[in-house]
């Protein structure tokens, strides 16, 4: 009996070890992958090899003759590949123009790259980093495709700034080729003991052996590809061959064969927690060693989210990611998101912890970016077939990397508009000192040269001269005195704020004084007045006389002469609200709140050396604010420009019913 | 006696001129005057003063963009720059023009001497 099991067990051990040598087994399955992983690297790197020595037969320019660059091409390209010339400086509009073939009579194919966003993404990367990347896509047949492209700058020259490489661009020399001999592996095969695929994340890339094959395989055995910005996994599938033994022979190595099973089970296990493991070490190096550089790439927000999202997106199967930062008010506020999926606009930062340990499928992660450990922003992304606990560490990883991106892009944005805004005042302290001088010089000029007149020769002026002479030193003095007060109210204002006593005051009374006294400064403009009777506002004397002052100076340097400026006080509300509209050019809508700025003078050839020096309508928003009230300009009926200020009313103004308005103009004149 | 053509677009500036020129009485007269640089264009055609006395700071057309306007034509035509603010930046351009001098408005006094010596042969 043991005699029979001895030879029972010799005979099914026969057949097993058979088995094992006829079909293929799992550490062979390895060591397929790698060999096939090392054949598709060393393919890649001659590929990039021969790009480069391509780039250099055309001097990097693609923009010469198609006959040059097929005469320059066709002497580096080798037998079966082609080389195609893209000619573009923005990968979007890439497309495949001139292709170049050592067989003679090889069409060309006109590969519209730009439209594709992995194409497209790729092209960009490769155009940042000024090297050959490749990636897998679906070509315009729609078949599997892989591309590997170099960018070109019009040199051959290395150029080490991305900034230069970004302007620099001028095309890309590209290889396209079906993707199973593009990778150098054998060509499919109906008798093979294995399946090699390159797979990136769910797509099949190539495939050599049995092509697709529809049953499970009996094992799988993996090898990750990391060069030149591809990532693919080579996936190798052991097909056990179809036995045609006779069923008895079968059943009677039934029992060893188990035995047999159960070891190659476990060491199958056991190599591929092995394999998972490498694999899951190499993606997390890949994705490191691919964001890195990209975060490095660029100081700019809008440069770098779309490629870091897209980047990490691919590598772990994750969708609808987002990217909050923090705001000022402690609120994260959404800045980027491919998809949507919730909104983290509420959620509560400052608990915020990174993940540790695997994820289900569809689990939503989110991931604090931390900085000297505090929040300043979060990632946010649903993980589609979940993660495993490596992957999760290296999302954290590239995570706590785009933190420090954020932050340098964050102080590299503050430092460029800090300069911008740098540069805006100082344009405009430049622009404030001549006219300012300019202001100055002419008025006292004006004075001195009248006087002067007046002095040299009085027996000779008639009384006309006199009295015309006497009447412009009079209104050129009144606008130094403006200017003056402009000044020093500015002066006083920066320091510590104007002091003002808020009372009840009389604008229907106020409003014609003031533009009685203003009268020398206004020339020839009649003043229109529109003054609703009885209008209590709460306001400061001065201050409110002060704006007016301001408006109407600067009403009288737009409005032609003659033309009359309009004055009109009204209630609306709680508010009195007084206008003052010109019959001047008016001022164009994306200027209209900028002209209350300080030394702002808007910016339009018919204004350039009116006079004025951008401080009056600086100067009414100031005290405007300090009343409480607001100050606009909008379009007048005529044309022209009419500023609008509001005031409180004061409580013991009548409301209702409201008195009619004395209407109809009179000259202040 | 040589013809003076005064540009200015303030008319303060146009009449101070204008008398300082009559009360020195020394052989020079205003022949023309204009508010800008197009209507300075015109009169130039009109009039063809010897010498133009032109402000820089002024609306639609500046001193200069004028002065350029009328050299282009003529570039031997006697043109002052007489202006309020003359930084170095206005003076390094109207030479660069061929204007034959610049004056500030200041010097109003002095302007005869000036016109004589920059506006005449």
């Amino acid at each position: 009996m043991l005699g029979g099991l001895i030879a029972i067990g010799s005979f099914g051990g026969f057949w097993a070890t058979r088995a094992a040598t006829q079909g293929p087994n799992d550490a062979d399955g390895v060591a397929v992958a790698a060999s096939a992983a090392a054949a598709i690297n060393a393919r890649l790197d001659a590929d990039a090899q021969l790009l480069t020595t391509a780039a250099e037969a055309i001097d990097g320019d693609p923009s010469q003759s198609d006959d040059a660059l097929s005469a320059a091409l066709s002497r580096v390209v080798p037998e079966g590949d082609v080389l195609s010339v893209v000619r573009t400086s923005n990968p979007a509009t890439a497309m495949t123009a001139l292709s170049v073939s050592s067989t003679p009579g090889t069409k060309a194919t006109n590969l519209d790259l730009g439209s594709n966003p992995a194409f497209r993404l790729m092209l960009e990367i490769g155009r940042d980093g000024g090297e050959m990347e490749v990636v897998a896509g679906t070509g315009s047949d729609g078949q599997p495709t892989v591309v590997e492209a170099l960018p070109l700058y019009g040199t051959v020259d290395p150029i080490t700034d991305v900034a230069a490489r970004r302007s620099g661009l001028v095309g890309y020399l590209v290889l396209v080729a079906p993707p199973a001999a593009r990778l150098g592996l054998p060509a499919p095969t109906p008798h093979a003991e294995f399946v090699i695929r390159v797979v990136q994340g769910q797509s099949l890339l190539a495939s050599a052996g049995l092509g697709t094959h529809d049953s499970p395989p009996s094992s799988v055995a993996t090898h990750v590809i990391t060069a030149h910005g591809a990532n693919w996994t080579v996936q190798v599938w052991s097909i056990t061959p179809s036995s045609s033994l006779p069923v008895v022979v079968l059943i009677v190595g039934l029992f060893l064969a188990l035995v047999a099973a159960a070891v190659a089970a476990r060491r199958e296990q056991s190599i591929e927690a092995v394999a998972a493991e490498a694999e899951s070490r190499a993606q997390e190096l890949a994705l490191v060693a691919r964001t890195g550089p990209l975060l490095q790439q660029s100081l700019a927000f809008a440069d770098l989210f779309p490629v870091f999202v897209v980047e990490i997106s691919d590598e772990l199967a994750l969708e609808n990611v987002s990217i909050s930062i923090m705001a000022e008010s402690g609120q994260l506020v959404r800045v980027f998101s491919l998809g949507s999926d919730g909104a983290l606009e509420d959620d509560d930062a400052s608990d915020l912890v990174a993940p540790t340990g695997e994820v289900g499928p569809n689990a939503i992660l989110t991931i604090p970016l931390l900085r000297s450990g505090r929040v300043v922003g979060a990632l946010r992304a649903r993980a589609l077939r979940g993660l495993s606990a490596p992957q999760v560490d290296t999302l954290v990883a590239v995570c706590n990397l785009l933190a420090a991106a954020l932050g340098n892009a964050r102080l590299f944005q503050d430092e460029q508009e800090m300069v911008a805004r740098l540069k805006d005042v100082d344009r405009m302290k430049t622009t404030f000192v001549s006219s300012v001088s300019h202001e100055l010089r002419t008025t006292v000029t004006a004075i001195e040269g009248f006087a002067g007149l007046l002095d040299a020769d009085p027996l000779v002026l008639d009384e006309a001269r006199r009295t015309d002479y006497i009447e412009r030193i009079r209104r050129n003095a009144r606008s130094l005195g403006v200017l003056v007060e402009d000044l020093l109210d500015f002066a006083r204002f920066e320091r510590s704020g104007l002091s003002m006593t808020v009372t009840p005051i009389d604008l229907s009374e106020l409003i014609p004084q003031v533009v009685d006294q203003m009268s020398s400064l206004l020339g020839d403009r009649g003043v229109a007045l529109d003054i609703a009777q009885g209008v209590m506002a709460m306001g400061d004397l001065s201050a409110v006389e002060r704006i007016l002052v301001n408006l109407l100076s600067n009403a009288a340097k737009y409005t032609p002469p003659e033309a009359p400026i309009d004055v009109s006080l009204a209630r609306d509300g709680t508010d009195a609200v007084l206008t003052v509209a010109d019959h001047g050019p008016g001022i164009p809508e994306e200027e209209r709140e900028r002209v209350f700025e300080l030394f702002y003078r808007v910016n339009d050839p018919s204004s350039r050396g009116t006079r004025g020096v951008g401080i009056g309508l600086a100067l009414a928003r100031q005290l405007v604010g300090q009343l409480e009230g607001t100050i606009s300009v909008g379009d007048a009926p005529g044309g022209g420009a009419s500023f609008r200020v509001t005031i409180p009313l004061a409580d013991e103004s009548p409301m209702s019913p409201s008195p009619s308005p004395a209407r109809g103009a009179r000259a202040a004149r | 006696m040589p013809g003076v053509l005064v540009v200015d677009d303030e008319s303060d500036m146009r009449l101070l001129v204008e008398a300082v020129i009559e009360r020195a009485n020394e052989g020079l007269a205003v022949v023309g005057s204009a508010a800008n640089g197009a209507e300075a264009i015109e009169q130039w055609r009109e009039i063809s003063p010897d010498v133009i006395l032109l402000d820089h700071q002024m609306p639609d057309m500046t001193g200069l963009e004028t002065a350029a306007a009328i050299l282009a034509e003529q570039p031997d035509q006697r043109i002052i720059l007489f202006s309020a603010f003359l930084d170095a930046n206005t003076r390094a351009q109207a030479n660069e023009l061929g204007i034959s001098a610049c004056v500030p408005k200041t010097e109003l006094r002095r302007l005869p001497e000036a016109l004589w010596r920059f506006g005449t042969d």
